[in-house]
Formats: C-alpha cells, structure tokens, sequence
C-alpha cells in the first residue's frame, strides 16, 4: 500500500495497541447540465491515507494526502499523540472478528476513468431531450447533474487485516421544473449504481422517462389534505421511511441513553409480519461493500424479526459494548474521516400482498410513492414523497402533490398492517456526523394505518 | 511548484488565461462525553484547484498530490476539458481593491496544540457538569481550525487569506419518568472562545432541555396558528426557500431585483466583513472583491448574487459570491480546491426587531412555538416549506405552556415570511446571525 506499510510499522513502534491504515484513492468527474448548456465540468483525483490508534484504549485520528515518508510519519505521530493526551483511561475495546484479506472488485465493464467526457454529456443529453419529449409542455426546465468515481480502498490493520476494495459507481439527479395552471413546481429524481458506467445509457432513459411522467401527473395534481391518514407507502417512499428507522438501529446511539429501542430487545415492537435486516452483501448494490471501513467483513443483521426487535448493527467497538456481534457497519466516507456506524442496504422481507390487492383493500388513504430523503431525531421521523394519490372506497382517484410524511417511530411500527410482495431500490446519500454514504432501502410497498400528513 | 510558474506552465501547454487555487488547512478537533467516551483528531491537507481558459472556454481539474508532475497533469486535464469544450467564459476576475477585513485570523487558534484544545474542553465539561437538575450536559466537542487559501490568476490577481476558527458543540439532555429531550447547540468565534461563555451557554441549554421534557406533551389539532418561529427554524426556511433561488445560478428565476418577498419587517443584509460570521472573507474563492449589501430590504428583494460566470453571463458585474463549495458530488466531504466557484450566499445577518423573546409570545392568544424540526420538505419554486417538529411549544393566553407531541408545519413563502414582529435578540445559526420572529398564520398538521 502507498504510505500504509510505512504507517502500520511506526505507529507499532511508536506503541499503539491497534492500528487501522485506510488508503484511498478517488478518481472522479462531476457534470452538471441545464437543458441544453454544459454548466460545470470537472475532473480530478484526491489520494491519501487516515490512520487511526489506540492507545490505553483511547483513540487517535489523523489523517494526509501527502504520501511523502516525512508526512506519512507526521501523520501517524498526530494519531498517536491525540491518543495519548486523553489521559490513557479510555474504554474503547474492540470486538475479535474475522477480517478480510485479498482483494475484491466491484464487477464493471466499463471503467468511467475510460470514457470520453463529451461521450458522457452525450448520454445525459439524450436523458433531458427524453423527459422533454414525454412531458412536452408541462415541462418547463429541467438538468441534471452527475458524477462517476473510480475507487481503491486498501486497509491495513494491526491485528491482520489486509484487504483491497475497487470498484466504480456513477450516479445523478434529474431536476426538473413542470407547470400547472397556478404555477410551477420543482421535482427531482435520483439514481446511482454501483458498477462502471455501461448501465449509465439505459438508467438515464428509464429514470428521465419515470421523471417526465411524473411531472405530467405532477401538474394536474391537487394539494394534499393535512393531518392523521392510512397511508400505502410505495416500494421507494417506503424505502426512505425504513431508511430513516434504521438510524435507530445504529449501535453507537444505542451506547447513549435514550435511544428509541433501549430496554427492548427480545420484545414486540411490530406486527408479526415485519422482519427488517441490514444487509450490505447484496451483489452491487448500491449499499453494498466487501468490507467496512475497520476491515470487517459485513453480514446480514436481523434488527426485527416477527415483530420483535433482535438487535443492532455495529462497529467492532457497539459490537462488544453491547454484547452482540460485530457485523461490519463501521464506515467512513473517505480517508479524511473515521468510520462510525452506518447502514448499507436496509431491507424488509416481503409479505404477501400485492399493491393492486392493497389498494383495493383500503377504504379510505393516501397512496405516497417516490421519496427525496427525509431525516430523523429524538424517536420522530419525516421525509418528503414525490408524489402521491388519493385513495377512496379502494380506488386510486385522483393525483396529489408531493407531501412530508411524519411519524413517531415506536408508535407507526405496529402501525404497518400490510406489506407487498415486491420491492424496488430506494437509492440515497445518507448523512450522518457531517459524513455522508451510499445506502439504499428495499422495503416492499405496505401501509401503515396512521401517518401524519403535511402540505 | 509556485503558483506563478504553474501560469506559466499554464500559458506554455495554450491556456489564455490561468487560475490557480491553492488550499491548506489544519484541525484539531476533540470531543468529550460524561460517560467518559473521547476522541481527538487532528490532521492537515493541501490542495490545488486549477482553471484553465483556452478559446473563451473554460476547464478546471484538482488534485491533492501537488508535486511537480501532478500539477503539471491537473494543468494539462483543465486545459483538455476547456478544449472539449468546457462551458463558456472569456475571462478571469481581474485584480480590485479590497476591503480591510481584521479579526478573522488569530495566532492563539492556529498555534494551539492538540493538549491544550483538549484540557479546554475537559474543563468545559467539568464546569457544566456542576449543575445540577434533571437535565446535564451530555458532551462537547471543541474544534479548532487554520485555513490559509490564495488565489493567482494570470491577470495579475494575487490574494492569501488567513481564517481561524474556533468551534464549540455541546449536547445536553433532560429526562423525566420515559420522556428525553436531547438539545443541541454551538458556539463560532474565530479566536478561542471564553471558557466561561461556553459554560453559561451549555447551562441555558440544559435549562431549555428541562423545559421541554417537564411537562407531558401534549397533541395539537390540525389547524391554522399564529406561530414563533426560532432562529433555526427561520434560517432552515429561508436557507430551502431564499438562499438557493436568490443566487444567479438558479433556474427558472422565480425570485428578481424589486420583487416583494416578505413583509416590510424582513431585512437580510451580506455582511462578508464580519468575523463573526463563518464564509466572511474580503474576496470570494475567485478573487472578487466582497462588500456588504443588502440583499433584502424592507422585504424587497435588492440584487441576486452572481460569481463571475454568470456576471459575464448576463453582463453585469460579479457581487463577489463566487465560492467553492463541492455541493453535489459524492464523497461530500471535499474541500475548497476540489470545487468551481458557483454563486452562492455567504454571511449574512438578518435585522433584528425590537421587542423581547417574551414580548412575541405575549402577542399570542393560542398558537404554537416552534423550534427544531426533521425532514424538511422545500420546494423554492413552489415556495412550499414542510417539517415535522421535534420541539415544540403550544403558546396559551401569551405563555408558552406544554410541549407539542406531534406536529407537522407547512406553508408556503408568503405566510413564512409574513413576519409581524423580531425579537432584539440574535443567534448565529451556520452562516446566518438570525432573531426570533413572530408569524401570523401558519398551517399545523396535528394529531387530530
């Protein structure tokens, strides 16, 4: 590794008691276009390694992107002095667990490093001329702002962990402005993929062509009603909602009192037909990854399992402060930070309804679908559907415009009372602690008998 | 490589005009909790931001590796993407008079050591930890920050700028019976902030803490309320709603120069030259003077804000906004170099009124106060604004009383900046020093 053998030796000598060498390279470009006009371009690469100790269970992070031998020793003389300074009375201890070694590859067939810059804007120009096609006039402006990375993320550790991860992903976010008979309205859809950019052509027609439609929908849309509704939240919305759950499920809150779960483990907290899990092994997921960010290799965590709430995901320090097992959900964003607890793919098992069936069966409700990310804090949740649809006497009547959604989080779980057979990806950049993170949900679409609707 | 022979090398490959962006920082940052959990980091990174001209069009490539051959490679990629066509610009800004700007760097933050910034913290908390009541202090982190930048240009543009900041978060929590309010604050200086400012302000939030979890909360019908909204839930509105579609970058332009956008109460000033205020600089990252101005005025809009693409654009002349601040690529956490220059707000205050915090509650028979909120729905041009509260008040007969279990505020532009009544007191919430205000109608989505 470049720097990271260097790091790993004088952080021993220098008497850490554990040592994480984290190498990246990223290689990137961002475009961003406004219908016709090309309104940024760049191009670069960013390289470096963090390197975190612990010492007398304390820890210390710092990090460089220069690869020089003097930096790279600075740096590890940084991590190791803020160990110290914390007095050597810290409790941080790590969990044993398996850790990778070798090297893994993200599958991809063409490198974005490889594909000429005005064939990329090409490709999102056919994506704009599309929406513009299907939507016609009741599309205003729209643009679309993207970006591919190419990635090598070496980590060393100093109880044996040596593992390689490369990959590539692509992603972007279609802005658009539609126009209804009051007004305009502003939408926006987004898709990322964690593969080289061959499947960037056929995604930028399928997600402009859902995007357009949408704004046709969009602009004969009636306001919302306000307040308590049964709400059939489709595969994506219900995939941002369980997202914004999972945070409760992040094993460094749980260490903290007050946690939305604390004293429930092993009791009901659902109807017997929801299991969620966490499971960033899903191949090419856009969550996904062969090891965390302390070199763990991930597994599926069941969080609920027929209602009942099983546990948390972990990084190897939650892992043994908590007393289950670490599952590999310690990530950071980049070498510039230090790995805290993330989700990867948060997942619902599949029940037996089908959306039609759904539908049919709710007398009176709302039916919310796409999302554009929400947040949460202190047990309460809310997020934003794309758009939405009035439900009477078991028929979709009439579009709606895009609603908050807000619920309390212990109160909407025994709340779901259905849940469908089928799921979609729900694709996000997660923040979290300034950080920010590939995630996605696959929920099936269900319903929840009681959310709170706003404008 | 020094800058000016990265011009030259620059100009040698074919570029008509070069900027270079140079960027370093250092942070020490530490974090201490009651339950005896620390962390302490402290790291340095540089970096080199490169534009090109070549042919009225222009590229720009980074990189954090800047010996010899990277920057020669970073030069060469700007100028290839500028060839490739590269979106239009004939020139760079070229070099202004500049406003004196002091207090915005201090040697006793870029020198402190990693043990001194942690013994601060340390007695922070051990100072707040002696209250005691139902609520305590739950941690503080304590950041310290250098930034040096300097922007070149083959104009003859040659500006360094020196920040330091100095950043205190603190966490404090209450608990009764099940009921747990968490409250969040923090503190921005750009010298080292008095221990004792610190302690004062971690034990009024303690305080706030205690009274939203002492009562039990209580639901809210659906409905339209007169409503207080805090300085944060004013700045997270105008941040959805004003701040993006005020820049010359957003499109369609819903928001122009003379359009009313507020009642007659609402003045948002640009004030680039007050340190106490984070984004404060006397240049913006292209090199364009900064100068105060308002932005708004009596709840007239006076100017959008233009960096010296879109000034060139539009021909006008740019306002001196043009920073770099990586907003939509993936990872997030990129610094200033890796980043255009676009249009975007910087430190702003917005007026403040006249009356007290109480006196805004007193003006309201039966309505809501509303603090910190989650999952803020905006669309800027609709004007539409949605969230879910996490705190909360009802306001009856002029006082606030119980806590709001769950409510969602929604509203469009127009109610929300319909304000009636400022408070004197002001709080810098991130790049904005805001007051509370007081809003006659506002739509709550209630349990009922």
């Amino acid at each position: 590794m470049e720097g990271g053998e260097l790091a790993l030796k004088i952080a021993e000598r220098m008497g850490a008691e554990h040592v994480e060498v984290r190498y990246q390279r990223l290689e990137r470009t961002a475009i961003n276009l406004k219908g016709k006009s090309l309104d940024e371009v760049l191009e670069g690469i960013d390289e470096g390694i963090g390197v975190r100790v612990l010492v007398d269970g304390c820890r210390g992070f710092s990090y460089t992107n220069s690869l020089s031998e003097g930096d790279v020793e600075e740096t590890v003389k940084r991590a190791i002095k803020v160990s110290k300074i914390q007095g050597g009375k810290g409790d941080v201890r790590l969990a044993e667990t398996d850790l990778a070694k070798g090297e893994y590859r993200f599958g991809y067939k063409i490198d974005p490093r490889e594909v000429d810059l005005n064939e990329k804007v090409s490709t999102l120009a056919q994506g704009i001329e599309n929406a513009r096609e299907i939507a016609g006039d009741k599309l205003r402006e729209v643009g679309v702002n993207y970006w591919d990375l190419w990635y090598k993320t070496h980590f060393l550790s100093s109880d044996g962990g040596d593992a390689t991860q490369i990959g590539a992903r692509f992603y972007f976010a279609f802005q658009v402005y539609g126009s209804t008979p009051s007004g305009i309205f502003s939408d926006s859809e987004r898709f990322g993929m964690m593969t080289g950019i061959e499947n960037l052509e056929n995604s930028i027609i399928e997600v402009s062509s859902r995007m357009a439609r949408r704004v046709i929908n969009q602009s004969r849309a009636e306001k919302p009603p306000i307040g308590p509704v049964t709400a059939i939240l489709e595969s994506r919305a219900a995939g941002d909602f369980f997202h914004e759950i999972g945070h409760s499920f992040e094993g460094d809150g749980a260490t903290r009192r007050g946690s939305t779960f604390e004293g429930l483990k092993g009791k009901r907290v659902a109807n017997e037909n929801l299991a969620i899990y966490e499971d960033p092994t899903i191949p090419n997921a856009w969550g996904s990854y062969f090891f965390d960010d302390e070199g763990v290799k991930p597994t599926k965590a069941m969080l609920v399992e027929r209602g009942v709430f099983k546990g948390y995901v972990h990084s190897r320090e939650t892992a043994l402060k908590l007393g289950e097992k670490p599952n590999g959900h310690a990530r950071a964003e980049s070498y510039h930070v230090e790995p805290i607890v993330r989700m990867g793919n948060t997942c619902v098992s599949p029940g037996d309804w089908s959306v039609e069936e759904l539908i049919a069966e709710t007398k009176d409700g709302i039916y919310m679908a796409g999302a554009r990310g929400g947040s949460t804090s202190a047990g309460k949740l809310g997020f934003q559907a794309s758009e939405a649809s009035l439900i009477k006497n078991g028929e979709v009547i009439k579009p709606l415009r895009a609603a908050q959604v807000s619920t309390i989080i212990l109160e909407s779980l025994p709340n779901i009372d259905a849940i469908c057979k089928e799921a979609n990806y729900y694709i996000t950049l997660c923040g979290k602690g300034g950080q920010s993170m590939a995630a996605t949900g696959l929920v099936p679409t269900l319903r929840l008998k009681k959310v709170i609707i706003g404008g | 490589m020094e800058t000016e022979k990265i011009l030259k090398y620059a100009e040698g490959r074919g570029a008509d005009q070069c900027e270079v962006f140079e960027y370093g920082d250092k942070e020490i940052s530490t974090s201490i909790s009651t339950d005896g959990r620390t962390s302490v980091l402290s790291t340095k990174s540089r970096g080199i931001g490169i534009r090109a001209i070549v042919k009225g069009r222009e590229g720009f490539s980074y990189a954090s590796n800047i010996d010899r051959e990277n920057i020669e490679k970073t030069v060469e990629k700007a100028i290839k993407i500028a060839l490739k066509g590269g979106r239009k610009l004939k020139g760079l800004a070229a070099p202004e008079k500049i406003g004196y700007m002091s207090g915005s760097y201090y040697e006793e933050v870029d020198q402190i050591s990693e043990e001194e910034i942690f013994e601060i913290n340390k007695e922070i908390l051990d100072e707040a930890s002696k209250y005691k009541g139902i609520g305590k202090i739950v941690s503080c982190s304590n950041n310290a920050r250098s930034i040096k930048w300097k922007i070149v240009n083959s104009l003859g543009l040659n500006y360094e700028v020196d920040e330091t900041h100095n950043t205190l978060s603190f966490s404090t929590r209450a608990i009764v019976d099940n009921r747990i309010v968490s409250y969040r604050d923090s503190l921005f200086d750009r010298k080292l902030i008095d221990i004792n400012e610190v302690v004062s302000k971690i034990i009024e939030t303690i305080k706030y803490a205690e009274k939203c979890v002492g009562e039990r909360k209580t639901s809210i019908e659906t409905g339209e309320y007169p409503a207080v909204l805090s300085p944060r839930l004013l700045v997270s509105i105008l941040g959805r709603l004003v701040y993006s579609p005020i820049t010359a970058k957003f499109h369609p332009r819903i928001i122009k120069p003379n359009d009313p956008i507020g009642s007659e109460k609402l003045t948002i000033i640009e004030d680039p030259l007050n340190p106490k205020i984070p984004r404060s600089a006397p240049i913006d990252h292209e090199g364009t003077p900064t100068k105060q101005k308002k932005i708004i005025e009596n709840g007239t809009v006076k100017t959008l804000l233009y960096d010296q693409y879109y000034a060139e654009k539009e021909d006008v002349k740019s306002t001196g906004n043009g920073f770099r601040t990586p907003m939509r690529i993936w990872p997030k956490l990129m610094k200033p170099y890796q980043a255009l220059p676009t249009p975007q707000i910087g430190s702003v205050t917005i007026e403040p009124g006249k009356a007290d915090l109480e006196d805004l509650a007193n003006q309201v028979e039966g309505g809501i106060y509303m603090d910190t909120v989650v999952g803020g729905g905006a669309d800027p041009v609709a004007g539409t604004f949605a969230a879910t509260a996490t705190v909360a008040f009802r306001i009856e007969k002029g006082t606030m009383t119980k806590p709001i279990k769950h409510a969602t505020i929604t509203g469009n532009i127009k109610e929300l900046l319909n304000i009636t009544n400022l408070s004197k007191q002001q709080k810098l919430i991130g790049n904005t020093i805001a007051p509370t205000v007081l809003i006659p109608k506002i739509k709550i989505a209630g349990e009922k």
